[in-house]
């Protein structure tokens, strides 16, 4: 808080905004936050420079092609990072050794080593860094609530079923004989249209690389524990791009934690032809005193009329304040010094039960989490 | 018409409710339990003439008078009455979980087989409404391939429930949650057509979360099954719910499609006042009788049934695994027809 009492609004500069731009939605649309800048490297392709000139154009605010004089001529105090995956944490590193807080989208790289520089630099600066999550959906904060209340005593077992309905281009087995394979990073830029590009970046990603860090932030959050041990499984079942790069679609984690309490996690991006909603979005967790079956999806709005678009939901969440509620949560960590709900080091926890996972899917055995 | 015994009572009027009326080419012709008064109401719900105490009774008076056997009796008293059912050259109906460990159980349906009987393996689950309209989207195609297999499968403690006795070590007595994962574990090599190449099992013991329990042995497990061309499935399974309804939940994931057999989407809810209480839909009896007449079809069609003692035995292989890794915390691998720890 400032001297006057009321909030501090900070500035927020946008280190590339080529794949999801809802982080950056999100956190302009929170009234403490205000964009100042969007930056990227100079180095960077055509398509990417034409998204973050969109975008601030959208905003009314520059566009420079240089990160760190953006961040000279722009003063702020946040960044917020959704470059291609593989940039993600060079650009958190620069930020945050630029004196400047960190908002970073998924995943948090795609290499271990990177995460802990990460962790190092929002250390050695003293700045704050948040994961993007989903930790404060609705219904999420009625399973944390739940457990809060003991209403299912002592918890033993969390299972979560994180399964997607999107597509990721044409289904496994399509490809024809003396076709090509299909290039990730070409799939990914074409599929920006209607946001199925999660894993965009040079580097092929699997689901549970790209989307892992959201069910496993839920098995964070609620069992307060990390992960000692995983056992994976996981297959190119569904996508020809996911089996061309060699990366899974589908994926089964058996979990168990430091304490003693265990989980699973299914994962998977499973086609748009198998759910009529986003996906069945599941959490059951079991405890000395009963069980809880919690939906990621309700409360949801049931809307359906003629003519309706096929890919248009059909059932659409609603009384949905997460947005807000992360950059809050972020926002209150920088006033308090406190820690925020996804940092640095929870992150690269993550990550690293994610690197295990698919060590030990490629291995066939169980492997201690490093 | 197939004449069936029935041996042990305990909630068969119940799970064959109308059978009389319904069951098609076949009555019951006696009912056998140490339980007089149960054995008397259950014979005339079934509307079953003859009474016995016990199967030998049955056997001495009245051999001739029936042709099969459903066998739902003690897990005591089954070895015996097995022993028995080999030799009479009767069908026989056995509930799968207690084939768990048991060899001897394998030798009685080997001579049943030898000798021209029909032997089929009670799993209810397979008969179910919902999972016989998820075997049916497998079937006719339009799931395309299975990939993954999702089960969670929670239960209260049954009380009544008789541990079985381990005849030696590496039978699976009184741990109870693993015996109880057989006809889940069926229902995954169901689903994908074979036996599980690779299996790894997590376990929470009761004293953990400060629960007592009769049975010793863990309360709950989760199990993680491969199969081949990539296919996964994981079940969790409890017995530690407290007292009340259980849970239970099936959804297949194909390459085309998916299917969810799910008690969350069949809940009912009841006000008054305080929190609102949820009513499960209930899943009805139907299936008992279905799994009956398939036993029933089979016989007369001197075809395979639907569950087979192989069937049996394959859960069994796996879920014996299951049993020998998870205290070492190690995965087991199908080498040649039998698993070893890798």
């Amino acid at each position: 808080m400032n001297s006057s009492n009321s909030p501090k609004v900070f500035r927020v500069a946008v280190l590339s905004v080529v794949k999801h731009d809802y982080v950056a939605r999100a956190v302009a649309a929170h009234p403490r936050m205000r964009l100042a800048v969007v930056a990227d490297d100079p180095s960077e392709p055509d398509w990417v420079h034409q998204r973050n000139e969109q975008f601030a154009e959208e905003f009314g605010i520059p566009y420079i092609r240089d990160v760190e004089q953006a961040l000279a001529e722009h003063p702020c105090e946040i960044a917020v990072v959704s470059s291609q995956a593989e940039r993600h944490c060079d650009l958190s590193v620069r930020a945050a050794d630029a004196g400047l807080h960190v908002i970073q989208d998924k995943p948090m790289s795609t290499r271990l080593a990177e995460c802990d520089q990460v962790v190092e630099a929002v250390e050695r600066n003293n700045v704050k860094f948040m994961m993007w999550n989903r930790n404060f959906l609705p219904a999420l904060n009625k399973a944390r609530r739940a457990l809060e209340d003991g209403d299912i005593g002592m918890p033993y077992a969390f299972h979560v079923d994180f399964h997607f309905a999107k597509d990721a281009g044409p289904p496994k087995g399509s490809r024809k004989p003396g076709d090509p394979p299909l290039d990730w990073l070409e799939a990914q830029i074409a599929a920006h249209v209607d946001g199925a590009d999660g894993g965009v970046g040079r580097e092929p990603m699997g689901e549970l690389k790209i989307e892992g860090v959201y069910p496993l932030a839920y098995l964070r959050m609620l069992a307060q524990e990390d992960v000692r041990r995983v056992f994976a499984r996981t297959a190119s079942h569904f996508h020809q791009l996911n089996a061309d790069n060699d990366v899974e679609d589908l994926a089964t984690l058996s979990l168990e934690m430091r304490s003693g309490m265990v989980a699973t996690l299914s994962i998977g991006r499973i086609g748009a032809a198998a759910h009529p909603e986003i996906g069945e979005i599941k959490l059951h967790i079991l405890g000395s005193d009963g069980g809880l079956v919690i939906s990621e999806a309700r409360p949801e709005v049931g809307v359906y009329y003629r003519d309706q678009p096929a890919k248009e939901f059909r059932h659409r969440r609603v009384a949905d304040d997460l947005n807000h509620m992360l950059v809050e949560d972020f926002a209150s960590a920088i006033d308090n010094d406190g820690q925020t709900c996804l940092d640095a080091k929870a992150s690269r926890a993550i990550s690293g039960v994610v690197e295990a996972a698919l060590e030990s899917a490629r291995t066939g055995k169980p492997v201690d989490v490093g | 018409m197939l004449r069936i015994a029935l041996i042990g009572c305990k909630n068969a009027a119940v799970d064959y409710a109308k059978a009389p009326f319904r069951l098609e080419e076949a009555t019951f012709a006696a009912v056998v339990d140490a339980d007089e008064a149960l054995a008397q109401s259950t014979a005339e719900e079934l509307a079953a003439p003859i009474r016995a105490a016990t199967f030998d009774e049955l056997l001495r008076q009245h051999a001739d008078d029936f042709d099969a056997v459903v066998v739902r009796c003690n897990i005591s008293s089954v070895e015996s009455i097995m022993k028995q059912v080999a030799t009479s050259g009767k069908h026989v109906l056995l509930q799968m979980p207690l084939l768990l460990g048991m060899s001897w159980n394998n030798d009685s349906i080997a001579v049943c087989q030898s000798a021209g009987a029909t032997v089929m393996l009670s799993q209810p689950l397979r008969f179910l409404p919902s999972i016989v309209e998820v075997k049916s989207a497998l079937e006719s195609g339009s799931l395309g391939n299975p990939g993954l297999l999702r089960i969670h499968d929670w239960r209260p403690p049954n009380a009544d429930e008789e541990a079985p006795a381990p005849p030696d070590e590496k039978v699976i007595g009184g741990e109870s949650v693993f015996q109880d994962l057989l006809p889940d574990v069926d229902l995954a090599n169901w689903v994908f057509g074979s036996a599980p190449s690779e299996i790894y099992a997590s376990t929470v013991e009761p004293e953990y979360i400060g629960i007592e329990r009769e049975t010793a042995g863990p309360g709950y497990v989760q199990i993680h099954l491969g199969y081949a061309d990539g296919g996964m499935a994981l079940i969790d399974r409890c017995v530690m719910l407290p007292p009340g309804s259980d849970y239970f939940s099936l959804s297949v994931f194909g390459s085309d499609g998916a299917a969810y057999a799910d008690d969350h989407r069949n809940m009912h809810l009841l006000y008054q006042g305080g929190r609102p209480t949820a009513l499960p839909s209930g899943r009805g009896c139907l299936h008992h009788l279905a799994e009956l007449q398939e036993f029933v079809d089979a016989i007369a069609a001197g075809r395979r049934p639907a569950v087979t003692a192989e069937d049996g035995s394959l859960a069994e292989k796996a879920v014996r695994a299951a049993y020998l890794a998870w205290p070492v915390e190690r995965v087991m691998r199908m080498v040649g027809s039998n698993y070893e720890l890798v």
